[in-house]
């Protein structure tokens, strides 16, 4: 079942010649997590505008599961919560207060505001601060807080904007762990951040947007990478053998970094290594990091602009 | 919700100090201070006044000097810091009953001399002339006798151009004048200022993307921001009604004067919901029309201040030429004002009457302005 499915969708903002997005179809099934990567100004908070109906797309559809019939912007109100980069709430206000409040905007009964309370107090562990001002919180609670408040109103499906920007390591896991716990509840979830290695780890399909266009990646078929330490600096003559082969290939003192598309060049690199008498201190073989994947295809786009 | 955001607006104003600073301490600095500048009586006033006054001892320009004296002025020939320096002519009782009409003192004012203080003493220099007029003819017709001694001379004549009886003034209740021009201009001041409060906090949720996440809340966005104009309204009223007991009874007590009693509590209470309703609505365009926090506090605060100049808060409009004290009938400042001095004389007439329905009406047309304004606000957010 589809959450939302975008199909080729162009904005442009007024008296702007180029569009700030083109061609960008996403299809994306519900309790799914949507990556979004890209420089600044690719189009992501374009995007994520007009999937909040904040922007109408200039042509092109965007298409929500289950709308009943509803508006963009009645559907939004009902099932899509967003936790905006910048603190969203009220610093001198405390946890507990914010919360009252903005619960109190959800149309909720006095009981089930209660119980909502509760619970995303529960769920992003800010019980032992509720009754502290907000402006006081460290940065990772006040993530946890900005996360809160989208959560009051039970979401289906979650925006994030670069939500553990500054936050220190035991909060992130908090905020990727409780991620982790939505998604298996069936919210879908859309998720930008410039920390590829979490949209990695937590997304299940990846957008790279760059001057409004898009690139899918799905990293199940992507490149792997064989990483290869030696006991020992590389000879001239190895490191000959090595260039011989037709395999991208990077050297480094005594590492090798090869990226392998298929088994055939896995066992090229094994046949060549069984050859050798080099003594072996370690070696790792995996899924290409997505911060690889983004490095290339910039350099990529870069040499093709060029 | 209403109650919620009721609750939320009062602890941001109130864990604001400078909020609370511009709504209610400036006000109140603003009562004290001129509240207690305009009570000195005219009396004291004079005494503080020194004259440098010139003469070449000829018994007229004695007796004159005597005359201004009698006003409580402090006069000496060599006076470096004095209001004013005054030179006789020479034969003045000559002059004085020729039928050329020349000047017979020069007076010099120094630049630091107010208008008001330059009226006093020009009004004063005339009288002292016709008292010393009339003393001379009298002594040269024979109607005041020579032989008597001086003082006794002055005081027939000061007895003679006494008109005080004449005059009624028919409230004898001293403490109204004063209070009702000071308290009712700083109090309207102070209520108008809620523009600050209201233009941060608005400026706050678009900024850090609150009014965003809002967009996604089951709410009527129109409807969430006239409920925050009704929790500052309310604030408003209670600020108007804790200004008015600090004027009306605190401020007189501390410089020794009757506190003003409240006649009517419906009048007070009528005043104080149309004068807020004004007033937010008044500030309910500026803080959707700002873009930032300097915006606000230059736009805000400016407007503020230009309007209570123009509505006589600054300079009384009975001294201002009459092209500014007909501008300062189209200001909703000036309408507060008198409706607000209504109130302290417990007289609410025809004029008090329609600064209501003017008042109300400017309110209208605020708000209904300041909705498209947020509208439009509306339509320009985007997630940054």
């Amino acid at each position: 079942m589809s959450a939302f499915i975008i199909t080729d969708l162009e904005y442009r903002y007024a008296k702007s010649s180029v569009p700030a997005l083109q061609g960008i179809n996403i299809n994306l099934d519900t309790g799914q997590c949507l990556g979004l990567i890209g420089p600044n100004g690719s189009g992501k908070s374009t995007l994520l505008s007009i999937l909040s109906g904040l922007l109408t797309p200039t042509s092109g559809t965007v298409q929500f599961g289950h709308n009943d019939n509803l508006t963009l912007a009645k559907f939004v109100q009902k099932n899509v919560a967003l936790v905006p980069q910048e603190y969203a709430f009220y610093p001198k206000l405390s946890v507990a207060q914010n919360l009252q409040y903005f619960v109190s905007l959800c149309g909720f009964s006095s009981n089930e505001s209660q119980t909502r309370v509760e619970i995303v107090l529960r769920q992003c562990q800010l019980q032992q601060v509720s009754s502290q001002k907000a402006k006081f919180l460290s940065g990772g609670y006040k993530r946890r807080l900005n996360l809160a408040i989208a959560l009051l109103k039970d979401p289906q499906i979650l925006y994030l904007d670069e939500p553990t920007v500054g936050v220190d390591p035991i909060s992130r896991g908090t905020i990727l762990a409780l991620l982790s716990t939505l998604k298996n509840q069936g919210k879908t979830i859309v998720y930008t951040s410039h920390l590829l290695t979490e949209v990695q780890d937590i997304c299940d399909q990846i957008v790279m947007l760059n001057q409004g266009k898009a690139g899918y990646l799905s990293l199940n078929t992507a490149q792997k990478c064989l990483t290869i330490e030696f006991a020992q600096a590389l000879s001239l003559a190895w490191l000959k053998q090595l260039s011989s082969l037709p395999l991208k290939i990077e050297c480094e003192d005594n590492r090798v970094t090869a990226n392998i598309s298929s088994p055939e060049e896995l066992l090229t690199m094994l046949a060549l290594l069984s050859g050798s008498q080099l003594e072996i201190l370690n070696m790792h073989y995996d899924q290409t990091s997505l911060t690889q994947y983004y490095l290339n295809h910039m350099e990529n786009n870069d040499t093709s602009e060029h | 919700m209403i109650l919620q955001s009721i609750k939320k607006e009062f602890i941001l104003v109130f864990s604001d100090l400078h909020s609370v600073a511009v709504l209610l301490l400036m006000p109140v600095i603003f009562m004290l201070i001129m509240t207690f500048a305009m009570s000195e009586r005219q009396d004291d006033m004079i005494q503080n006044l020194q004259l440098e006054f010139k003469t070449n001892n000829e018994f007229e320009q004695s007796l004159f000097a005597q005359y201004l004296g009698n006003f409580g002025y402090q006069l000496s020939p060599d006076m470096p810091k004095a209001s004013a320096s005054l030179l006789l002519e020479s034969n003045l009782k000559q002059q004085l009953f020729s039928n050329q009409q020349t000047p017979l003192i020069q007076i010099k004012f120094a630049s630091s001399t107010s208008p008001a203080i330059q009226a006093l003493i020009n009004q004063h220099v005339q009288l002292a002339f016709a008292r010393l007029k009339l003393h001379l003819y009298m002594l040269d017709t024979g109607e005041m006798e020579e032989d008597l001694p001086l003082q006794k001379q002055m005081a027939q004549i000061n007895q003679q151009t006494d008109t005080t009886e004449y005059i009624h003034v028919a409230d004898d209740n001293s403490t109204l004048p004063v209070v009702t021009y000071s308290v009712p201009s700083w109090l309207i001041f102070g209520v108008y200022f809620i523009v600050l409060p209201i233009s941060v906090t608005l400026l706050n949720e678009v900024q850090n993307g609150t009014l965003i996440r809002l967009k996604t809340f089951p709410l009527n966005l129109q409807h969430y921001f006239l409920v925050k104009l009704l929790a500052f309204y309310l604030f408003s009223i209670g600020q108007f009604l804790l200004l008015s007991v600090i004027g009306w009874r605190l401020i007189p007590l501390l410089i020794d004067l009757p506190p003003v009693p409240y006649k009517h509590i419906w009048e007070l209470l009528c005043t104080a919901l149309v004068v807020s309703l004004a007033a937010v609505s008044f500030a309910s365009i500026i803080a959707t029309l700002v873009r930032s926090f300097e915006q606000a506090i230059v736009l805000g605060g400016g407007v503020n201040i230009i309007m209570a100049a123009l509505s006589g808060f600054m300079v009384p409009l009975d001294i201002m030429p009459t092209a500014l004290q007909q501008i300062a009938q189209f200001s909703p400042m000036y309408w507060s004002a008198q409706l607000v001095k209504g109130t302290m004389y417990g007289q609410f007439n025809h004029e008090h009457w329609m600064s209501i329905i003017y008042l109300a009406v400017f309110a209208t047309i605020s708000l209904t302005i300041s909705a498209l304004l947020f509208s439009r606000r509306l339509r320009e957010l985007s997630w940054n």
